[in-house]
């Protein structure tokens, strides 16, 4: 667990941070000025972090709410995320995150106050009355880390004065029990993300099984949540026909379809510059190896690959779910 | 690229027991004391932050470090009440004069107390609880966060002085180090184990050089010779790709080659 928690000076005394702190007595805690100092520096290996990830408690000034990037959304035309944390607990090879940050310690930030401040900004601002989808759990897993935030605690009951808004709570974590105390209201979506099991296996390292994130989607559904499918990146391999056929299938065995709001996928893909770091840190990994192309400062698989993965994903799940239901992301379109 | 710890200490008394027992040889006196084993190295820096970073520069010139290289500074310190003898690693560093700061990893720390450490440039005024104070630490790490990186780089300060014994005493050093040898050859273990673990991710260069000797290749070119080869020796660990590539006629083909290669194991 977290052995070593740095704190920002401002907040050492802000009542969030105190709470952290008190679950871990036995962690050495530093103080700082600037989670900065050390999450930014330069020369540091996120590797060999990763072995032992620290803690930094912090506070952000600016950017809560940022629009996604165009070619993600599922059916909304106005789409923000905000990020109170950043890194993931879970290490996944094919994560951006890698290749994004200089170090692999958590960042929580505390200040949650200035994030709903941003967010009901940003409903205020849309006169046009357009639908929006809030997302959280792009720079961090929204769930995976709640007993220590309490994020889910402090958020759900927000968004949920909030019926016109949607809010997407992106998640590997099986950490369930916190939303199963809430009420279930259809403007949030718990989206999980998969990848097929011998595929999750060896790339996912630390996160709970499919099997058991299916159980976890299962006792969502049955309690009258509403789900998003997340086949996000889609891996492909010797016998993805096979086996994202058999994901599928075994989704949808377990989760009525009607428990879905939404389901999106999209092929591996990573900016030249976030390819390059991960793979110069994994080069033993078999993932980053692959033959991936480059185009407009793009990796990704040829195009040909990339789209036979993607619509063979696409056509299964109209097997089980309605097409308008379905969508394809492109991040960096 | 090898495994490799680098020792910094400032007394001569604080090297000594280093020296005997990692049987490190002395390899010259000027400018600076250095003493060698295999891949172990030992620079004896003398007092205060300008001699350090001197030290290390110096160190890191005539031991080919690289950026898995571990660096450590193991030196004495002075806190309120902590007893003399004590091993403690540092988790903050701190300039008393430019006020620059510094955060080691705390990736390795073994069971050490670990705490902030203060670098003063004048005779410390007052003790106090919450840090240490030692004349080195800050220089230390102003030089070695420009050539290593933070995972690799550790002071470890042993108590000299505190409030009941404020006098510094150059003799009992060297007992204070001896009696805390076999905590700081734990710490050492472990740096050397990730020190070994990262150098086997980097490509030997022996390997790459047979390749630069045979064909010509463009700096772009050995950037992308070098990143495939190590590819391709996680994958494929018993082809000789030097040996598969010896028919082609010049760099863009042993190039084109070793994408096939990669491409093969789609």
């Amino acid at each position: 667990m977290i052995k070593t928690i740095y704190i920002e000076k401002s907040i050492k005394n802000h009542p969030r941070t105190k709470k952290i702190l008190k679950k871990f007595p036995n962690s050495t805690q530093i103080l700082c000025d600037q989670y900065k100092e050390i999450f930014n520096r330069k020369k540091q290996n996120f590797r060999i972090q990763k072995s032992s990830p620290s803690l930094i408690i912090a506070k952000k000034f600016n950017n809560f709410v940022l629009p996604t990037p165009k070619g993600l959304g599922i059916g909304s035309n106005k789409n923000y995320y905000f990020s109170h944390m950043l890194n993931c607990l879970y290490d996944c090879r094919y994560c951006f995150l890698q290749g994004m940050y200089e170090s692999s310690n958590f960042v929580l930030f505390v200040n949650f106050e200035s994030f709903v401040k941003s967010i009901e900004k940003v409903i205020k601002n849309n006169l046009s009355g357009e639908k929006i989808t809030f997302f959280s759990g792009y720079d961090c897993d929204s769930l995976a880390m709640e007993s220590i935030t309490n994020f889910v605690k402090f958020f759900l009951p927000f968004f949920q004065e909030k019926p016109n808004i949607e809010i997407e709570l992106r998640t590997k974590s099986v950490a369930i029990k916190r939303i199963l105390n809430f009420e279930p209201f259809d403007t949030c979506i718990i989206a999980f993300s998969f990848t097929p099991d011998e595929i999750a296996r060896k790339n996912e390292h630390g996160v709970p099984s499919v099997k058991s994130r299916i159980e976890a989607m299962k006792k969502l559904s049955n309690a009258g949540w509403k789900l998003g499918l997340r086949l996000d990146p889609i891996i492909y391999h010797l016998n993805y026909k096979y086996n994202y056929k058999k994901l599928i299938d075994d989704i949808f065995l377990k989760v009525p379809e009607k428990s879905f709001h939404s389901i999106s996928l999209g092929a591996i893909r990573f900016p030249r510059k976030m390819y390059n770091k991960i793979s110069n840190l994994y080069p033993d990994e078999k993932l980053l190896s692959k033959h991936f192309v480059k185009e407009n400062k793009i990796i990704s698989y040829p195009k040909n690959i990339e789209s036979e993965i993607v619509s063979y994903c696409k056509e299964y799940l109209k097997k089980y779910i309605d097409e308008n239901k379905i969508f394809s992301f492109d991040p960096y379109l | 690229m090898k495994p490799q710890i680098n020792f910094v200490v400032a007394l001569q008394n604080e090297a000594n027991p280093l020296i005997k027992y990692y049987k490190l040889k002395l390899l010259h006196h000027y400018p600076f004391k250095v003493y060698k084993n295999n891949n172990m190295w030992l620079i004896v820096s003398k007092v205060g932050s300008k001699m350090i970073k001197k030290a290390c520069i110096h160190l890191s010139e005539i031991s080919n470090s690289h950026l898995y290289t571990v660096w450590l500074n193991i030196g004495t310190a002075g806190h309120l009440n902590y007893p003399l003898g004590k091993l403690v690693i540092g988790n903050k560093i701190i300039d008393d004069y430019s006020k620059a700061t510094y955060y080691p990893s705390q990736i390795i720390k073994g069971k050490l107390t670990s705490i902030s450490i203060r670098t003063l440039h004048n005779k410390l005024k007052k003790y106090n609880e919450k840090e240490i104070f030692d004349m080195e630490a800050s220089g230390f790490f102003y030089i070695c966060s420009k050539i290593s990186i933070n995972e690799f780089i550790c002071s470890l300060k042993i108590i000299s002085d505190n409030k009941e014994f404020p006098e510094f005493n150059n003799k009992t050093i060297s007992s204070l180090f001896t009696k805390s040898l076999k905590d700081i050859n734990l710490i050492v273990d472990e740096f050397y184990k990730l020190s070994k673990k990262q150098c086997i991710l980097t490509y030997p260069n022996d390997e790459l050089e047979k390749f630069l000797n045979k064909w010509h290749f463009t700096f772009t070119q050995t950037f992308q010779l070098k990143k495939n080869l190590n590819k391709l020796r996680f994958l494929n660990p018993k082809v000789d790709f030097f040996y598969k590539s010896s028919s082609y006629k010049n760099s863009k083909e042993v190039l084109n080659f070793l994408e096939k290669e990669l491409m093969k194991n789609d």
